[in-house]
């Protein structure tokens, strides 16, 4: 059986690649060869080409023919079409930016994304809305079109932030260099309370090969895939400092002044929950992390330190700046006197019987 | 009517007879929000339905040719002397003491359905018992509970009562199925929260102080769905039989979009002021039990699989449900704020705000440029270079 595994040097490459050779597969890597993972093994087949365009993938793949490719890296519906006649298989992974309200909260009432957003949430409807969000929607269609028209079966995921050993950019270390510098408060925008939905490489390779091994039940489907436990991006601040021993103060500010925070946030300042909804690959594949989050924070945070030293200087002014207006406004704040109010359950539950009221007169 | 027993009876068998067979169903509450919807739900479905509850209040909702048995359903004493010689084919419990009532059924009915909540989970009364701090998100239905009556009295209360009743269905007492109900809303709630922001919008307020803006996650029900899911498990015994199940409506709304929902209704728009949770102080009726800003975001995923549990009404048409019924009833909320003098607070509001803007105004003088923002994988716009066009 071979397999052709477009991309494979990003962080879930090592863990598909090997997984496919568990299965038994043949498996040969497509990509440009910019660099390599000592994770990959010797052994499978390197086609160095470029998988953004159908002249430079023709020429890789002229005459070849593959059980299966999974396609991580590249340009998507320029790969799906090039496959067609070479594959019976197709699972490509994309992102959930096609989904309305990702990138754009204002375009969805109430803002934001839905909680939690299923595979089947409205997804951005034209290039005019937003240029990267349609392309991406774009190439969902192309696959499933293919799919459809029985080129081949198709399964597609949408990639949260993926975390963990050779992730590209690492979101983590800018918090753990506040670690380092020994910084005590941090600013998060609005407590931190955005609920990012992020997948462990691992975990997410997982997903990937549980389709590898049920075709029939991925025939056709786009999957959203994440950890199964989510975190708020205070949590996730919390959890790197606990991992170096650590804790920050988390100091609230309002979104669109905690400009501090933009250091290991993706694209915006991060005051929309973006929950993926995981019932569907639970249901159809049977889905479960692999990895736990509470583990593969750590072994993110381990590996970043021993193998991807981060040396980029780190500019605080901005963060000191706004921590002095925070902590100014903290203690405006608490010159306010205020006793809060006793909570009860709203519901009367008498303590005694034969009482008609209970003892709240209710 | 007078609290304590009053049995009055009524013919309603019809409908039970062109079953086939005349099933009794008794409604342990019944004048809460979802309690129509049980009642009638069950009525459609070919039951002979009682209710039993203190009488202190009735719903027009509830047909009258329901038997009402009116007792205090938390304690032995009440409950044995009214349901003596009485079989149920089926009992759905909502309120009163339901470790108590579990207990007083047993060779009452082979089938039992309680109503608790998510105070049973670690982490939602005090969130920093759990780490990260606050509930996993979401929360599936076999995440850790409280353990000990000193680690959080009430919690422990619901946890044991669940341990109550799924120890006598594993005793083959009765078939049983426990609901976790969130936050429910909608007609005839108690204690109305969309009033507050209600309120708010036709005192033409704009300026909307939440703490942290709002962006905590809080799991509603709209009741009308609550009692769907519930008469899910009236259907499917099988399916559902010894399952503990989370159940809120599909999509959860953040606190700011629920207040954004809600001004919508009313034509009015809030700017939200992000305060921090500490001092957010006229936020705290708002979030749920424990006060605190931890999401309470619930897992869905056993109810939908194993019941097939759909909104019945979509949550945003639930909201807008909800303002108008608020608004053409006029619920005087004495319920929940009873006890405060002003509950909407708004000269607090108003020292709240005057920081905020004071401290919005400062950090606006500090001069920022937003950096571009890429996709952080090269691709390439060329064929045949190495390289992308940011040099990757």
């Amino acid at each position: 059986m071979k397999a052709l595994v477009i991309g494979g040097a990003g962080p879930t490459g090592p863990f598909i690649i090997n997984g496919l050779r568990e299965r038994g597969y043949d498996v040969a890597m497509l990509h440009r060869g910019a660099h390599e993972l000592p994770e990959n093994p010797p052994e499978i087949e390197h086609i160095h080409t470029d998988p953004h365009f159908r002249e430079t993938l023709d020429e890789g793949l002229d005459g070849r023919k593959f059980d299966l490719v999974i396609a991580t890296y590249g340009r998507m519906r320029v790969i799906a079409d090039a496959l067609i006649g070479k594959t019976g298989r197709l699972i490509a992974v994309g992102g959930a930016v096609g989904y309305r309200g990702m990138m754009q909260p204002n375009a969805n009432t109430p803002s934001g994304m839905p909680i939690p957003t299923r595979e089947d949430a409205q997804r951005i409807a034209s290039r005019e809305e937003f240029e990267f969000g349609w392309l991406i929607r774009h190439t969902e269609d192309v696959v499933m079109g293919n799919h459809a028209a029985g080129h081949y079966n198709a399964t597609m995921f949408r990639y949260p932030i993926v975390y963990g050993p050779n992730s590209i950019r690492s979101l983590e270390w800018p918090v753990m260099k506040r670690v380092q510098a020994r910084r005590r408060q941090i600013i998060l925008p609005e407590g931190g309370l955005a609920v990012l939905s992020r997948g462990y490489a691992e975990n997410m390779a997982h997903a990937v090969l549980l389709a590898v091994d049920k075709p029939e039940a991925s025939a056709g489907k786009i999957y959203n895939c994440a950890d199964e436990q989510g975190l708020t991006v205070g949590q996730w601040v919390q959890m790197i400092a606990r991992a170096m021993e650590w804790e920050f103060e988390i100091c609230s500010l309002p979104g669109s002044f905690a400009y501090s925070a933009a250091d290991f946030l993706l694209y915006h300042n991060s005051v929309y929950h973006q929950i993926m909804d995981i019932a569907a690959i639970r249901r159809d594949l049977g889905y479960r992390d692999a990895v736990p989050m509470t583990q593969a924070i750590p072994r993110t945070i381990n590996w970043m330190l021993e193998q991807r030293p981060f040396s980029t200087p780190m500019d605080y002014a901005m963060e000191d700046r706004l921590l002095d207006v925070y902590n100014q406004t903290m203690a405006r704040l608490r010159e306010i006197p205020f006793t809060a109010a006793p909570v009860h359950h709203s519901y009367a539950h008498p303590k005694l019987p034969g009482e008609g009221l209970d003892h709240r007169n209710r | 009517m007078t609290p304590g027993p009053n049995r009055h009876k009524t013919n309603a068998g019809k409908t039970g007879e062109q079953m086939g067979k005349d099933m009794k169903a008794l409604v342990v509450g019944g004048t809460g929000p979802t309690g129509p919807y049980l009642v009638n739900g069950l009525i459609a479905r070919g039951y002979e339905v009682a209710m039993m509850h203190r009488g202190t209040h009735e719903l027009d909702e509830n047909p009258p040719e329901v038997e009402h048995i009116h007792v205090d359903p938390h304690f032995r004493e009440t409950i044995d002397p009214v349901l003596k010689g009485r079989k149920f084919d089926i009992v759905i419990a909502t309120y009163g003491r339901i470790r108590v009532i579990a207990e007083a059924l047993i060779g009452l009915t082979p089938r039992l359905i309680t109503i608790g909540g998510p105070p049973s989970y670690r982490g939602m009364t005090n969130p920093k018992d759990n780490f990260p701090h606050g509930m996993p998100i979401p929360t599936p239905e076999n995440a850790q509970r409280i353990e000990s009556a000193e680690e959080a009295y009430f919690g422990w209360m619901i946890r044991q009562t669940e341990d109550t009743v799924l120890g006598f269905h594993a005793a083959g007492h009765y078939n049983a199925t426990i609901f976790r109900y969130p936050m429910v809303y909608g007609p005839h709630a108690i204690g109305s929260l969309e009033w507050l922001i209600m309120k708010r919008a036709q005192d033409k307020r704009r300026q909307l102080a939440l703490a942290d803006s709002g962006l905590t996650i809080i799991s509603r029900g709209y009741a009308e769905n609550m009692a769907h899911a519930v008469l899910l498990a009236v259907d499917k015994p099988g399916a559902s039989a010894g399952k503990i199940y989370n159940c809120a409506d599909e999509q959860s709304a953040t606190i700011g979009q629920w207040a954004q929902i809600i001004a919508r209704c009313m034509d009015w728009e809030f700017e939200i002021c992000g305060i921090p949770d500490a001092y957010a102080h006229t936020s705290r009726d708002l979030l749920a039990l424990d006060s605190s800003t931890h999401h309470q975001l619930l897992d869905l995923y056993q109810i939908r699989h194993d019941l097939g549990y759909q909104d019945v009404v979509p949550m945003q048409e639930a909201i807008a449900r909800t303002v108008a019924w608020t608004l053409k009833h006029k619920p005087d909320n004495d319920g929940k704020f009873a006890s405060r003098a002003d509950p909407l607070n708004y000269a607090m509001e108003d020292k709240l705000l005057a920081i905020y803007n004071e401290a919005a105004a400062k950090m606006q003088k500090i001069p920022f440029t937003r950096k571009e923002v890429h996709h952080p994988y090269p691709h390439p716009k060329v064929a045949g270079q190495v390289r992308d066009h940011r040099n990757r």
